[in-house]
């Protein structure tokens, strides 16, 4: 922590609301948000942001098993190598597990790092680290990338810069939260299901079935009431921020981009049907959707990696074939769409799992090895990073860190290296420690 | 320079006295006579290296015989002197003022401003052939001035270049041996000091990633390379100390774009005093109004108060300077109800700020309800309330809400007062079942709502937390054992809860602004070492519970050192206790000498009820971030301590005050004002009392988790379980994970107004067959009585004629009514006049 910084303006407490404030009147409605945030925008020495990168980041919540997927023993013991066999991928010489065969056709479409060393094996932690970049610590709550990015590069369009799909992050540790940056930069989050046919979204479409008419009517009389409580030119600077988010809000209300960000139903059914009729597949399309209405940075969540016991049924029958399916589908569908090259796509989940297989059938926590994937903004496709020992627990070559993964996140998406802000109690805070993973810059 | 000094000029002066006149600006510039002074006005340089800042001030007549007053409203002209050595050979002199000893003897330098010209007598002594540099006095507050050491460049984790220094040179051990032994000492060279890296690289002789920092020439080179020549004597295992340093000006009077020298003085333990002015960095901390030269030089920017903070060494000193926010003020028509307003009205005076008016009664209404019991009244209470013509109806308001009326059927918002400020301080101690369980969590709570209930006095609160041992299922404080159980972590809670103190940064180095060293950091943590806990084995009721226990051993040591810490508090001499030591923390921390108890909870409340803490962010008191009023703060505090810690008597004292009562209209003249309280700061109303503010307007109760229904929000006990509501998470209730008050944060977002603007939880409320816009539309009432209804119900006050007017059209002409005043319920709850405590 950099707490000796030669500024530390402790008795500035402007909160973001003052700034607000201060800038609301100046710029044109909507796009005011990250007014304020001139100051500490590209403050650090990173040159400018490249801002039109956005990111699908997906985390899938409790640990997805490094053996079983995409770094498979297929000679360690049988207490180690599993039940699952191993098949070819498109790369000679590479294999996956039987559980990931659209991915091991489609494997020069990404990159996969098999030698992440997680350095932590606690849940909620992880939700933390992994998409921070920095380890909990009690008294400094970092923010996620999302947030930052939400922070530094604000709206672009009527929704909002940073969304999460479904609420499967761990926030015990304040995981994927935007921590010293202010609520205002959190995600708008979106638990609702994205598998079905008439798709709404809680606060974004209008309850009790409400027509858009009656909202203008509410609309035009709030305006009414507003000004008529307004008794002089000057108000609290903290009405003017709220006056800025109401503009904001019925903007993304009403906009139709809004409406057809997530009317996910025009998509073709084939295209659909690719992404796979599933929680997971279906969220992974809007999030495309989303990317091309405007959202800068979409989290999209999945439940149930945990597997303690029966992990390899667990695996086969429920979570694998979901992600087997979609992902390389995304990864298609934005080369299709032209986009594969400003959207960085990031697979991360908590850390790996145990070499040896419990006597539940399952494996547990691991904090040495683990993998991740990305792919698209300039990620070379087919690249194989790193490898692990003979029974997967060790990264043998090319070990990088979770701050390496969040590193090449902040490079790819044009966010300096060094970037510090102020938290709201005047203190210079680096946000982030570390290189990018050097094979994906 | 002409025309922003003219008074040295006879003619101008002339001028500006018309013009000053004219502007009625007072006595700060009119001035005929130009009585020129120098600080020191003789100045004594001892060794080698010494230097000394000359500060060549104007005296202001008016202030004639008030020492205090000559001070604060001098005008200085240091940056405007042309200064020079009459004796070049004893002393040189920069041209900012910056004295340099040469060599022994009596010399003289001159100052000359606009013609006039004075000069300061130089006394040289000390210098020898062969000087030392100490380690410690010499070169270490160089290095920390040239920013060698800040943490973005070699104090860094990593250091930089393969450089590694301490934050701020508080390991001196460390950052000799990376200077004089790191990189197998290449970075000194004895035989040739000039080409010794640290050199070249501190001069950009090399390419430096941190550019040069000291020139070729300068005294801090020759410093440096003497030290190196010297053959890089090792630190002093036992440096001197510093007792004292002083900043001067210590506080002056200005008015924008003016610039002020500023000097600083160490004192040693030994008596002996240096000038550090060429060593100390200087920080503004409110670039607003004052901006700083890394040399001293302040200039002010902007109205108000600002200050900037000098360090040397382990010490951290301030300037305060203020700029008034207009020519004059005239505050004939200020009526002060309580002693605190006479202290404002000073201040007013002294920043020539103009106050706002008092607020009107509906407003003070809902402002105290919301303040003081986190609630709106009912709408009899608010009929009763601007009906009376009771003078004295604001005072009795208060008495009643805070169950000061001295009459138990008056006092009937106990139960609301106490759940209110239970919620604060849970959020604060951090009650959360996911660490304490069940049982733990209600046990803390129930502590607390009878601590509030009862109007505990705080000192008495804390220090049975402190305190507390047992079964954390049937005694509540024990819990505070649970939530930090180590003793770092409790110390750095403890400071920052009750003293308001940050020690974190202590915990791996010297706090950067303040005195607080790891000595300090563990020393207070040692007073919890020897808690422990035992947990049960049982399963049932009594299953997962612990004891806090108290035991005969346990020690904290120094990280570095590993010496055993005595257990002290902070800044003050060890305490001992035969049984238990946190008896003795306890003590000294409710104890008369300890003012930094009370001026924490004063300020805590301070900024609940005023918007702002007169020390921010309000829990980091310390001597460099001093209160915006001190007096005030001091007046509070004495009368908090004199009262024995009674809170709702602090809160009677505040609210009361015509302060808290003023309008929240800011006007032209106070606008820019957001720390003197001229106008009322405008608050959000937080998660928890907003929704059962919503729940009261809509007649509709949220059912909570594992609560019965009809449980407000306020009253809600835990932070894991009332985060599953929607409202509350959108809202930003805390979750309990910190104990800083920035948790809550203030901030709005986008997903809030969404909530409320477009949320079925609000639209469900607002249309439910069971709530007030359906009785409303079954009672038959006229529309104007339903339009006022819902105005009483949700602003606290009547609409005015023109809204009036504007709502009958709009219910009239909605397609029914229940739907026109479905609408107007909605509107009116997403009003700022609803929305904020104002």
């Amino acid at each position: 922590m950099a707490l000796s910084h030669p500024n530390p303006h402790p008795n500035r407490t402007h909160t973001r609301r003052d700034w607000l404030g201060s800038a609301a009147t100046s710029v044109a409605a909507g796009l005011t948000i990250p007014a304020f945030l001139a100051p500490t925008r590209l403050h650090a020495n990173g040159g400018q942001a490249r801002s039109n990168v956005n990111c699908i980041f997906i985390w899938t919540q409790g640990g997805t098993s490094h053996h079983d997927t995409f770094d498979p023993k297929p000679l360690a013991s049988d207490g180690v190598r599993g039940p699952l066999s191993v098949i070819e991928t498109a790369i000679p010489g590479v294999h996956f597990t039987e559980l990931c065969p659209r991915m091991a056709k489609e494997v020069n479409r990404f990159s996969l790092l098999r030698s992440w060393n997680p350095k932590n094996a606690g849940h909620g932690v992880a939700d933390h680290w992994c998409m921070s970049g920095r380890n909990i610590n009690p008294s400094l709550i970092y923010p996620c990338v999302g947030s930052v990015v939400s922070q530094q590069l604000g709206f672009k369009s009527a929704l909002p810069p940073f969304v999460q799909l479904g609420a499967h992050v761990d926030r015990s540790f304040q995981g994927g939260l935007p921590g010293v940056l202010g609520l205002e930069h959190a995600a708008f989050e979106i638990h609702a299901e994205a598998n079905v046919d008439r798709f709404s979204v809680r606060d974004i479409t209008p309850p009790l079935n409400m027509e858009l008419t009656r909202i203008d009517r509410r609309r035009d009389l709030l305006d009414k009431i507003d000004r008529m409580q307004r008794t002089a030119d000057k108000q609290p600077a903290a009405y003017d921020a709220l006056d800025e988010h109401y503009k904001t809000a019925f903007k993304m209300i009403t906009a139709p981009e809004t409406k057809q960000a997530f009317d996910i139903a025009t998509e073709p059914e084939a295209l659909r049907n690719d992404y796979g009729r599933s929680s997971f597949g279906q969220r992974l399309l809007l999030a495309r959707r989303l990317i091309q209405s405007g959202v800068r940075f979409v989290t999209v969540s999945d439940p149930g990696w945990d597997h303690h016991q029966d992990c390899f049924n667990g695996l086969k029958q429920h979570r694998m074939p979901q992600v087997d399916q979609a992902l390389p589908a995304l990864l298609i569908d934005l080369e299709q769409q032209g986009l594969l090259d400003s959207t960085l796509v990031v697979w991360m989940t908590d850390f790996g799992r145990t070499p040896k297989i419990n006597p539940a059938i399952g494996r547990d926590h691991w904090a040495s090895s683990g993998f991740a994937i990305m792919a698209g903004a300039g990620i070379p496709g087919g690249s194989i990073i790193g490898d692990t020992d003979a029974d997967g627990g060790q990264p043998k070559s090319n070990e990088y860190f979770t701050e390496n993964i969040v590193a090449t996140m902040y490079h790819k998406l044009g966010l300096p290296l060094d970037l510090t802000v102020t938290a709201s109690d005047g203190r210079p805070i680096r946000l982030l420690e570390g290189e990018p993973v050097r094979e994906w810059v | 320079m002409y025309r922003t000094y003219p008074m040295l000029h006879p003619a101008i002066c002339l001028l500006w006295i018309v013009v000053a006149m004219a502007m009625n600006l007072g006595s700060l510039r009119a001035q005929s006579e130009c009585n020129l002074v120098a600080q020191p006005a003789q100045v004594t340089l001892r060794g080698n290296f010494a230097q000394a800042q000359l500060l060549i001030q104007q005296i202001d007549p008016s202030s004639a015989g008030n020492p205090v007053a000559a001070s604060e409203l001098s005008s200085d002209f240091t940056s405007q002197s042309v200064f020079q050595s009459l004796t070049p050979e004893i002393v040189t002199v920069s041209p900012s003022g910056c004295l340099t000893a040469v060599s022994n003897g009596a010399g003289k330098v001159s100052a000359t401003v606009e013609g006039k010209t004075i000069e300061i007598p130089v006394e040289v002594t000390g210098l020898v052939d062969a000087p030392q540099v100490d380690f410690h006095r010499d070169l270490l507050p160089l290095i920390t001035r040239s920013g060698c050491n800040a943490g973005s460049c070699h104090a860094s984790q990593y250091g930089k270049g393969g450089l590694v220094l301490s934050v701020m040179a508080f390991d001196p051990v460390l950052d000799y041996q990376s200077l004089a032994l790191g990189a197998r000492s290449r970075r000194i060279n004895t035989i040739n000091p000039d080409e010794s890296l640290m050199l070249k690289k501190a001069t950009a002789a090399v390419p430096h990633g941190g550019g040069a920092r000291f020139a070729l020439d300068s005294n801090d080179y020759r410093i440096m390379a003497r030290w190196i020549a010297t053959g890089a004597p090792k630190p002093n295992p036992s440096p001197e100390k510093i007792a004292r340093l002083e900043v001067s000006p210590a506080k002056r009077i200005s008015r924008v774009a003016q610039t002020q020298q500023l000097r600083t003085l160490a004192t040693y333990e030994d008596g002996q005093q240096r000038d550090v002015t060429a060593w100390t960095r200087f920080d503004a901390m409110d670039e607003g109004v004052v901006k700083v030269s890394s040399s001293g030089l302040a200039q002010t920017v902007g109205k108000g108060q600002g200050a900037v903070m000098a360090r040397f060494g382990d010490r951290a000193e301030i300037a305060t300077f203020v700029v008034p926010f207009a020519d004059s003020v005239n505050l004939e028509s200020w009526v002060s109800f309580q002693p605190i307003d006479e202290i404002a009205k000073s201040k007013f005076q002294e920043l020539r700020l103009a106050p706002a008016g008092l607020c009107d009664d509906a407003t003070f209404l809902r402002r105290a309800f919301l303040d003081a019991v986190g609630a709106l009244p009912s709408l009899d209470e608010t009929r009763a309330f601007l009906a009376s013509s009771d003078p004295r109806k604001r005072e009795l308001l208060i008495d009643r809400l805070l169950g000061l009326s001295g009459d138990a059927k008056l006092n009937t918002f106990n139960d609301q007062y106490a759940a209110y400020w239970s919620l604060k301080w849970s959020d604060l101690i951090r009650n959360n079942s996911a660490v304490l369980g069940e049982s733990g969590m209600w046990a803390l709570h129930n502590w607390m709502r009878e601590s509030f209930r009862t109007n505990k006095p705080m000192g008495k609160f804390v220090s049975e937390l402190i305190t507390a041992k047992g079964s954390i299922f049937s005694n509540g404080p024990a819990n505070y054992y649970r939530i930090a159980n180590n003793p770092t972590d409790l110390a750095e809670s403890t400071a920052q809860l009750f003293l308001g103190t940050r020690l974190q940064c202590a915990k791996c180095h010297h706090h950067p602004y303040e005195r607080y060293s790891q000595d300090d950091y563990y020393g207070f943590a040692a007073f919890f070492a020897r808690v422990a806990s035992k947990n049960s084995a049982e399963f049932g009721i009594f299953g997962g519970e612990t004891v806090v226990v108290v035991n005969s051993g346990g020690e904290v040591s120094h990280p570095k050192t590993g010496a055993v810490m005595k257990p002290t508090p902070l800044q003050d001499n060890p305490l001992e206790h035969a049984s238990d030591r946190r008896i003795a923390l306890a003590e000294w921390l409710t104890g008369k000498e300890n003012a930094g108890f009370a001026r924490n909870i004063v300020n805590r409340y301070t900024a609940y009820l005023l918007g702002r803490g007169l020390v921010e962010p309000i829990d980091d008191m310390r001597s460099t971030n001093p209160p915006s009023n001190p007096q005030l703060m001091d007046h509070l505090v004495n009368d908090f301590q004199q009262s024995g810690f009674d809170v709702r008597h602090l809160m009677r004292s505040i609210m009361r005050s015509r302060l808290y009562q003023l309008d929240s209209q800011p006007n032209e003249l106070n606008a820019d004002d957001t720390r003197f309280y001229s106008h009322y700061r405008v608050k959000r109303i937080a998660a928890e009392p907003l929704l059962d503010c919503i729940d009261d307007a809509t007649m509709v109760r949220t059912k909570h988790t594992n609560m019965p229904l009809g449980k407000r929000a306020v009253e809600l006990p835990d932070a894991a379980t009332n985060n599953t509501n929607a409202f509350l998470v959108t809202f930003g209730k805390t979750k309990r994970a910190s104990v800083c008050e920035c948790e809550r944060t203030a901030d709005e977002n986008l997903a809030q107004a969404l909530h409320t603007l477009n949320g079925d939880i609000l639209s469900s409320k607002i249309a439910d067959s069971q709530g007030r816009v359906a009785a409303l539309v079954a009672s038959g009432k006229p529309t104007d009585v339903c339009v006022e209804e819902l105005y009483l119900a949700t602003l606290c006050r009547g609409p005015n004629t023109q809204e009036l007017a504007e709502a009958r059209n709009f219910v009239t002409s909605s397609p029914s009514p229940a739907e026109g005043y479905q609408d107007l319920l909605w509107a009116l709850m997403n009003s700022k006049q609803f929305l904020f405590i104002r």
